[in-house]
């Protein structure tokens, strides 16, 4: 069954931080599989290198993918040429729910300033002085955006804590498994990356990605302390191994099964 | 250890309480707690007891367990169980409870609304008014609704919220099939039958469980214009009058699968 209907734009759930959102995350649950996988890491200040490479990477290795996908559900646009767009991890999910029709999708949206809606789409965050204006990514089904109230937004941090709040009822009541991607990434990163590995969910920190998802990548009394921390070279191979061996990819799916190359463990 | 009435049988040896205000929106945790089923199906039961005698009853349960023998989605009812003189006295409140049981993959909830002040009796047993009714604890989940902390409820005060939830699990959770089976009941029993028959979902009346479900059988079979304009033209109803029947309309309906 494809949850995607190319006709609907996406639809907006505004609501306060702490509010429940009983559609959006059951609209999650339509996907096939009972797993969700959330994409953190780097956006704006990304190196043209860290990114290089980046859409074909994870959509190649999330080839067959049947689960839920949460994402920052934004998209930015260099302002000299709106068409240029940024690359950035929020480019990633949407391409990998449109490749997998049995996926599903949601992105999750601190509201950091007023919205406004222009031409190029319902504007989230445009600061003077900034070469990128964000917008709503209009390729997704589904979109969260949280606020204090009316008046007030959030910080950015809102954005990882709502999805640990989905993540968590979706474990907790809907008997669902998780794994939290991270691809390069700064200090809003590393607060995800410590917040999901101390509750013993699943991480998957791509090595060579750059800035804090390879430092941590590479730092052994971190891995020590958190066996769920797994590690994949930033290759398809290496990153579809280790979807595979946490669960995130199903045998059943994927045409072959790639060669294990999790960092730290035994090849088969 | 010995089973009473009081043992929490529900999986994972916990029944899941979810409060909700009955103006407030449906909650995410227990709407995705329907989700665990393993196929995307659910069957609300409606219904109550009233003027059966134990062996009544125990027919009952037998008669259900035989047609929801390989059930795999969600069955839910109202979320109570009653004791009387130490021994469970059964309910339609008890038959989801023993589907799941028996069905793996099967998932068993419960709403109630809450009608007098919840409070803890004897050995710190938590019971929903003060003849000592208590929360089913053979329910995975159960969604109590409340006027407020203060106000109370009559006892068709979850109708909006369970309605609203089967709803959701159709148009956003990907269920396949929505329906209802009404067994005796009274006056609430009744508007869930016209409220379920009016959505056209597939609506099972057991033919001689008595009271509110055979009364719209008498005025289905007497072709009471009133009651068929009330319940809808083209409402899906289905009249059974044993296990075997109703075993086939779940099939037909799509709520069980070979």
């Amino acid at each position: 069954m494809s949850t995607q209907d190319a006709s609907i734009v996406p639809s907006l759930y505004v609501k306060r931080e702490g509010e429940s959102t009983t559609k959006a995350e059951l609209r999650l649950t339509s996907a096939r599989e009972r797993f969700v996988v959330r994409f953190t890491g780097g956006c704006g200040f990304m190196s043209k290198a860290d990114a290089q490479g980046l859409y074909d990477l994870f959509k190649e290795s999330f080839e067959g993918f049947a689960g839920a996908l949460l994402f920052g559900g934004t998209r930015m646009l260099e302002k000299q040429d709106t068409s240029i767009v940024v690359p950035g991890i929020t480019e990633i999910p949407p391409v990998i729910w449109k490749d997998n029709p049995e996926s599903s999708i949601l992105g999750i949206i601190p509201k950091s300033q007023d919205l406004r809606i222009s031409q190029l789409g319902m504007v989230i965050h445009d600061e003077e002085g900034a070469t990128y204006t964000t917008i709503v990514h209009p390729d997704q089904a589904q979109c969260l955006v949280v606020q204090q109230s009316a008046d007030e937004g959030v910080d950015w941090e809102a954005e990882f804590k709502e999805c640990l709040r989905i993540i968590n009822d979706l474990r907790s009541f809907a008997q669902w498994e998780s794994l939290l991607v991270s691809y390069n990434g700064g200090g809003v990163t590393e607060k995800e990356i410590l917040a999901t590995a101390s509750r013993g969910w699943p991480v998957l920190l791509i090595n060579g990605s750059g800035r804090i998802s390879e430092q941590y990548a590479n730092d052994k009394a971190f891995l020590k302390k958190y066996p769920l921390v797994h590690v994949a070279e930033k290759s398809v191979d290496s990153i579809r191994g280790a979807l595979l061996k946490i669960g995130a990819l199903k045998a059943r799916d994927v045409k072959s099964v790639p060669y294990l190359q999790i960092v730290g463990e035994e090849t088969p | 250890m010995t089973r009473t009435p009081y043992t929490v049988t529900a999986p994972e040896g916990q029944v899941k309480l979810v409060i909700m205000n009955a103006t407030d929106g449906l909650p995410a945790a227990f709407a995705l707690m329907g989700t665990r089923a393993e196929r995307k199906v659910a069957l609300r039961l409606a219904g109550g007891c009233k003027g059966m005698d134990a062996d009544d009853k125990a027919s009952m349960i037998a008669s259900f367990e035989e047609a929801f023998a390989g059930f795999r989605g969600l069955v839910w009812s109202g979320g109570t169980r009653a004791v009387k003189d130490g021994e469970i006295d059964i309910m339609v409140t008890d038959v989801p409870g023993v589907i799941a049981a028996g069905n793996p993959g099967s998932v068993a909830l419960g709403t109630t609304p809450r009608t007098d002040m919840l409070r803890l009796q004897g050995e710190s047993r938590l019971v929903i008014d003060e003849w000592g009714q208590m929360l089913n604890p053979d329910m995975s989940g159960i969604l109590v609704v409340q006027n407020g902390p203060d106000g109370d409820m009559d006892w068709d005060g979850d109708l909006d919220a369970y309605f609203k939830l089967m709803e959701n699990w159709q148009k956003f959770g990907a269920f396949k099939a929505l329906g209802l089976i009404a067994w005796n009941g009274g006056g609430v029993t009744r508007t869930e039958i016209i409220r379920a028959a009016k959505k056209k979902w597939p609506v099972i009346l057991v033919k001689g469980s008595g009271r509110a479900t055979d009364k719209i059988i008498d005025g289905l079979e007497a072709e009471d214009t009133a009651l068929i304009e009330e319940l809808g033209t083209d409402a899906q109803i289905y009249i059974v009058t044993d296990p075997g029947e109703m075993r086939n309309v779940l099939m037909d309906t799509g709520f069980l699968s070979e």
